[in-house]
Parts: structure tokens; sequence; C-alpha cells
């Protein structure tokens, strides 16, 4: 055992590799457990999902690639596949062995895949997954023969059932420790032969010697990533490049169209020798699909799902924020019995618990949602959804794989930024992060809710169906969405078509969705929207409450605040003056804070929306959440922080709010101008966290952030100008 | 002569044999790594409501494309006389298996 303690431990470092549809996450959730991270992958927008586990007392790191029909990378993000399963991904080093997850009912489409793999000369193993399904096909296939064709262990498995996971660990091990199979040759002897002489070629230009695997890339996809890359550095390459493709070509190996044609022929060749039946197609999928995509039937259906999502999503949620928020009042009432008044229990109530439970409150809505959205997706019903409204999307310049971030973000943006991984055109991707956050979110509505209530008249029209306060709501639920659309057409005719990949949509089979894949994902999500979003928003909320308290000497009001806390609660005239003085300070308190001189100072800025300092503050203040505002203007109302959007005490008070020549500073064109602005504007640190987390970039949060304030300044000022036309 | 017509116009249910891919670089090669490969068979399933995509049956696999991207493949439906020249070429064209 002595040289155990010598050796520095080696950890085990395997990746995961597949089609679309064939199971791999849920292959990858078996073996990896419950301990993922996720992140990027340095400069591209690729999730890097890391899981770290222990297979007989060896530490073991699995990396789980995108899911892909082949490894012929187009674009950067593409190309980071193969950096990684060739070893020069440097953030992840040298891998030990690829496992290929392949369904077992399309293992001839699989193939394809399976054939590019073997021919990067590292140990892969194959995990034939959904065998359960492939059986009750009647799907019977000689693993044995299949095994041997191929050189590499193949393993059946029903991941979803844990089935083979066992098996497919030990055969990981054992390939690892055996000499890595030799290379298929699908593609014409002219060809390997080409690729051999470029390969020398390359290396006394460059003095390295590239993988021949990527070598052949490199001669076969002409203008893509790894040329480039190669070219960059290495410019005559490019002649020696284009004069081997026209020599080989010459040959009769049209390049590229060969490499499919070739490779499919293969894969037909492999599948031809080991399969005894192919199978027979469950007719339930053709079943189903012939009413839930029929031309009218379809549609419907459609709506009828979506209806009962949001539904549910709400009837369930509201409960659970309930739950959260009086979780967060029993915190705050523990600390305020337990602790004197002063700066460090402000600290704690006023910005920790206050910003954290800010965070908490949307957990229960984004699980829930992430809880449908598995659903639906794991069942194969999300596929069919992209299908139906593929031709809407297409008219605001998006894709049918747009439409449920953009739904999700009616809910909240940010789970609706974390939809859009599904989304492999990178354009439309970006494009619809972009205006995720202008779909309407539960956070607009309590400040839409208190402003319609105090300040738009209960005029009822039709007979008493259609009131004027509920159709500025639904007004103010559209807007976003409506200005969206120009939005998303401009942002599509800014950015530069970086990767014109086709739309290309597997219809999976339907199956009944498993519960662990459900469950993890829900865990999965809503742990990166807590970690990530909630350590920003917990930070700015602490910001705020400083900018909001400091510069101040506050020994008066602490000292108003024990006295509140002494008096007895039956003796009310004395409590009332008590708060009325109390109130006052803190009044006097936050205008001469850093917060209200901000305030002060942007009082022009905000005067042709119709604001006064107080609401500019607000505004500000909001900037981590937009919820945020009610209990700043609560604040600064004098009414201490704890007030919500049914609070008459604040709705009188803004009623009552004049400017100093004594006009009322809130009427219906300002309550509209400052609804109108945060319909439109970015204030929402979690969205803006997200953003720079999905596209690994500060740049596309600046954007956003810009653009929607912008639009939300501009909006509101065009609201208050005209509106005052009609007081 | 040698019949094409494009994959966007087969009707719903019929089945026709990849004669070629028009079309460059990404969407050319993406198309044929979903197997859209001259010689193969491709059938149309159904197309979405309003102009949208078509779904195809490739080798017992439901892929739906854009009618654009459909349009770049040529076809010859089945039921047409043998297999032309041209679609007689690609399929030679492909290699014979080795490993």
């Amino acid at each position: 055992m002595s040289s155990a303690v010598a050796d520095p431990p080696k950890i085990l470092k395997v990746a995961l590799i597949g089609n679309p549809n064939t199971g791999k996450s849920t292959v990858f959730n078996a073996l990896a457990g419950m301990n993922v991270r996720t992140g990027n992958y340095p400069g591209v927008t690729v999730e890097k999902k890391v899981g770290h586990t222990t297979w007989n007392e060896q530490a073991v790191k699995l990396i789980d690639l995108p899911g892909t029909y082949s490894l012929s990378p187009r674009s950067p993000d593409e190309a980071v596949a193969v950096h990684v399963l060739l070893g020069r991904q440097d953030d992840v080093g040298k891998l030990d062995a690829v496992i290929c997850v392949v369904d077992a009912c399309r293992l001839e489409r699989n193939l394809y895949l399976v054939s590019q793999l073997l021919e990067m000369e590292i140990p892969v193993v194959m995990a034939l997954n959904m065998w359960d399904s492939a059986q009750r096909r009647g799907v019977d296939l000689d693993i044995k023969k299949l095994s041997n064709r191929l050189g590499i262990p193949v393993i059946r498995t029903s991941a979803n059932k844990l089935q083979g996971v066992d098996e497919l660990r030990a055969a990981v091990q054992t390939a690892i420790a055996s000499p890595v199979p030799s290379r298929p040759t699908p593609l014409p002897d002219t060809f390997y032969d080409a690729a051999n002489l470029l390969g020398s070629k390359i290396s006394t230009v460059t003095g390295s010697t590239l993988p021949a695997y990527e070598v052949e890339r490199i001669l076969l996809d002409e203008g893509g990533t790894l040329e480039q890359q190669l070219l960059s550095g290495h410019p005559t390459l490019g002649n020696v490049l284009v004069d081997t493709r026209s020599e080989l070509r010459q040959a009769g190996c049209q390049i590229p169209s060969i490499e499919p044609a070739a490779r499919f022929q293969w894969s037909r060749s492999v599948f031809g020798e080991v399969t005894r039946d192919a199978g027979t197609d469950r007719s339930l999928t053709e079943r189903l699909d012939s009413v839930l995509l029929h031309k009218l039937f379809g549609p419907l259906a459609f709506l009828a799902v979506m209806f009962l999502v949001f539904q549910t999503l709400y009837t369930w949620a509201g409960p659970l924020m309930d739950l959260c928020e009086q979780g967060q009042g029993f915190l705050s009432g523990l600390l305020e019995t337990n602790m004197s008044p002063g700066p460090f229990r402000s600290l704690l109530i006023d910005g920790v618990i206050a910003g954290v439970g800010g965070v908490l409150i949307f957990l229960p809505q984004i699980a829930l949602l992430f809880f449908f959205i598995s659903i639906l997706e794991d069942c194969g019903y999300m596929a069919r959804a992209a299908f139906l409204v593929d031709r809407l999307m297409a008219v605001f310049g998006l894709n049918g794989k747009s439409f449920l971030p953009l739904m999700s973000s009616f809910a909240c943006a940010v789970p609706g930024v974390m939809a859009t991984r599904v989304i492999e055109n990178r354009r439309d991707r970006l494009v619809t992060i972009l205006i995720a956050p202008l779909m309407s979110c539960s956070a607009r509505l309590p400040v839409y809710l208190l402003l319609i209530g105090a300040f738009v008249p209960a005029t009822a029209y039709a007979g008493g169906w259609v009131s004027l306060r509920g159709l500025v709501l639904l007004a103010m639920t559209a807007l976003g969405a409506v200005v969206a659309i120009p939005v998303a057409l401009i942002l599509k005719a800014l950015l530069k078509k970086s990767d014109p990949s086709p739309f290309v949509l597997e219809l999976p089979d339907y199956k009944t969705p498993s519960a662990r894949v459900v469950l993890s994902r829900v865990w999965d999500r809503s742990k990166a929207f807590f970690v990530r979003a909630g350590t920003l928003i917990f930070a700015s909320s602490i910001l705020i409450w400083a900018a909001a308290t400091f510069p101040g000497d506050r020994t008066k009001l602490y000292e108003l605040q024990s006295q509140i806390e002494a008096t007895d609660e039956a003796d009310e005239e004395t409590l009332a003056a008590l708060s009325k003085s109390y109130n006052a300070e803190n009044g006097r308190l936050v205008e001469q804070s850093a917060l209200g001189r901000i305030g002060k100072v942007i009082e022009p800025v905000v005067k042709p929306l119709g604001w006064d300092w107080k609401i500019g503050v607000g505004a500000i203040a909001s900037f981590p959440a937009r919820e945020v505002i009610i209990a700043t203007l609560g604040t600064i109302y004098s009414l201490g922080g704890d007030v919500d959007e049914e609070d008459t005490g604040l709705v009188s008070a803004m009623k009552n709010s004049k400017w100093p020549d004594g006009r009322p500073v809130y009427n219906l064109p300002v309550a509209l101008s400052v609804m109108v602005f945060f319909a439109l504007c970015a204030q929402c640190v979690s969205t803006l966290a997200i953003i720079k987390r999905e596209t690994n970039s500060w740049f596309w949060p600046f954007v956003s952030f810009t653009y929607m304030t912008v639009l939300a300044y501009v909006g509101a000022f065009i609201t208050y100008q005209v509106g005052m036309n009609f007081v | 002569m040698a019949k094409y017509s494009k994959l966007g116009n087969l009707a719903c249910g019929q089945e026709a044999t990849v004669a070629g891919i028009n079309g460059t670089g990404t969407v050319m090669m993406r198309l044929m790594e979903i197997g859209l490969i001259p010689g193969r068979t491709v059938s149309v399933l159904r197309r979405a409501p309003f102009g949208g995509p078509v779904e195809l049956l490739i080798d017992k696999t439901r892929l739906a494309v854009r009618t654009c991207e459909a349009d770049c493949v040529e076809i010859i439906a089945a039921g047409s006389s043998a297999i032309t020249a041209d679609v007689a070429v690609a399929v030679q064209a492909e290699p014979v298996a080795a490993v």
C-alpha cells in the first residue's frame, strides 16, 4: 500500500457524447449522481457540465458534452466538443475514455457519430441506451458481434431504470486499461493518403503534430473552425489545403459530401452485420401525432397545454410563495425580538433577509416551471410545440425553439434565459436571450397592482364585464411582448450571421417521463438560479441598503425604535406619536443618505417623465429587482420598510405627495409613465446575472440593460407627455 | 429524362429517393448528416400549419426541417421510372465500406 501513498491520486476523466434524444443526460445523471457543476467553456456559450464521483475508490470526473449528430465543427461552439475529445481543451485536459450514448432503437443512424469517435484514437465505450424500449419493439442485435466489429465494449443500458449502469462503469475502467482499438477507415484510401501527407506538411510548418482526426477534419470542413484556427497562425498552409482538396476532387473524392455518404454507407454495413431483427415501430407515437400535430387539433391542443401549465403554475406557486414570505417574516421577527435596534440589526433584516428573501420568493415559481418544462421535454411534447410554432416565430425572425424560453419569461426571465440552451443557432439564441426580459414577468405585477389600484379609476364598461383597471393591466402585460417584436427584428439584423445552421428538429418517440430525470433537472436549474443569481442579488441588496442608510446619524432613530418596542401595545396614543416621529426621522435620514442625494441630483433627468426625486430614487433602488420599488417608496414616504401593494398607508401617502408648488405628484399620466418604465426596464440583477452566465460575457448583460433602459425612458417620456395632453 | 422535384413539394405520405442537395457549406452538410444522402429514401409525414416546417421520416427517425431547406433537397418521387443515371452516379460515388 506504500506505493498508493506515494502516487498522486489520479482523477479519471471520462466524457459523454451522443446524438440528441438518446437519453445522454439520463446516463450522465445515473453515473454522476447529484454532485454536478455547470458552467461555461472559456470564450464560448457552450455549457460545461461536470460531475464528480467515485468508482471503486477511484475518483472520476465526468464531462457531459452537448448532444450532436456529428463531430464536424462549423462554429467555435461546436469545436469545443472536438477539442475536449482530442484532449486539446486546456481547461479539461487529456481524457481517459469516452462513453458514446446510442439509442438502441436507432443504432444505424447513431453509428455515424460512433465512426467519428473511433477515429479519435481514445478508449470508447458504447452505452446502447433505451434498451428496454428497443426490446419492447423486438429489436434483436448481436451485441458480441457489434463489440468485435467496432473493437469497443458495448453495454446495454436503460439509464432511466438505472439498468446496466454498473456494467457501464466497469467497462469504462476495463477500456482505459486496454489498448486503443484500431481506427475504422470508412472513407476511400485516397483520402487517408492525402490526409497523412497533409498532416506531415502541417507538422513541418507548425512544428507540432496534430491528431490524425484533426488533420482529416481540417481537410474535410472547408472554411470550418479548425481550418480557420490553423490558418490564422500559419496562413501559408492555405494554398496547401486548396491544392490537396482539388487533387482529391480530381481523383473522384468529392469533398465535403464524400464524408456523410461514406459514413452512412459504413453505418449501414455495420448495422446489417449485427442486426438479427430491426424491430417494428410502435404506432403509438404516430397515432398521438396524428392528433397533436393535426392542422386544426394540433394548435388547439397546444393552447390547451400552455393554458394548463400556466394555470397550474400560478395556482401551485402562490401558497409556496406565501410560505417563503412567512418564513422571511418569522426570521425578521425573531431577530427583532432578540437584537436591539442598530446598524447591524438593520443590515441583517433590511439588507440580508429582505435581499435573499427577494430571491427565494421566486424559487417556487422557477422550480415549478422547470418541473413542467422537464415533463413536457422528457415525454417528447416540447419538440412538437417547437414544430407547431416555428412558422409564427419565424415572422419575428426567431425559430420554434425560441417559444418555450419566451413563454417561461412571462413567469420569470431567469428560467427563460436558462431555457434558451435548446436553441443551437447562436444568433437566434442571443436574440431570444435579449428579448426574454421584455416579457412581463411576475415581479412587475406588484408594481402594476399598486399603481393601478391607486390611480386608475374603477370605471366599468360593457355592463360591468370589462373594467378599465383590467384593461390597463392587460395592456401593461402585453406591452413588453409587443415591443419585443421590432426589437427582435432589429437585433437580428444587427447581429452578424455567424452560423447558418439549418433548423433541424428531431421529433422523438413519446414516452413516460422519468421521475429521476425530471427531478434532477428541477434541482439542477433551481440550484443554478439560487447560487448564481442569489449571490449577486444579495450583494446588491446590501449595497442599496448601505446607500439608503449612510451617511446619517441614526442614534435618534434607533432610540425611537427601542421606545416603540418597549411601549405597551395597548397604549395606542403613545405608540402613534412615537411612530409619527420615527417615520419623520426615517424620512429625513433617507433624504440625506447617499441614495437621497443621488435622487436630488437625478431629479432633472426624471422630471420629463413626470417623476419627482422620490420616484427616481425608487427606480434606481429597484435595480436589484423591480418589486423593490414598493419597499423603497415605503421607506421614502416614511412608512418604514414593511409595505406591500395593498398597503393603504402607502397609497394615501402617494396620493398626498406634493411638488414644492403644491401640485400633487401623482396623477394618471405619472402612474402610467411609471408602469411603462417598469414594463420595459431591465431593473433585475438576477436576469442580468443569468445573461452574463449564459452568454459568458459582460457585454450582453450590458447591451440588455442599456437598450431596455433607453426603451423604458423613452416609453415613459412619451406616455407622460402624451398623457398630460388629456388631463 | 430525369424527373427531379424538390423535397419541399412532396405530398404528405409520399416517399421519394434523394437525388442530390443544392446549397452550400453548412446547410448541405447538416442536411446530409441527418441522413439526406443521395440514393436514400425519405418520406414526408406531415406539414406544420400555416406553411411551417415539414416533418420527414428518414431511417425510422422523424426530423422536421423548414420548407426552404427541404427545397435544397432534390428528389425523385417513388413510382417514377427506374433510378436515373445521375442518382446511379451518386450512389456509386459512395465507397465500399472498409475497416
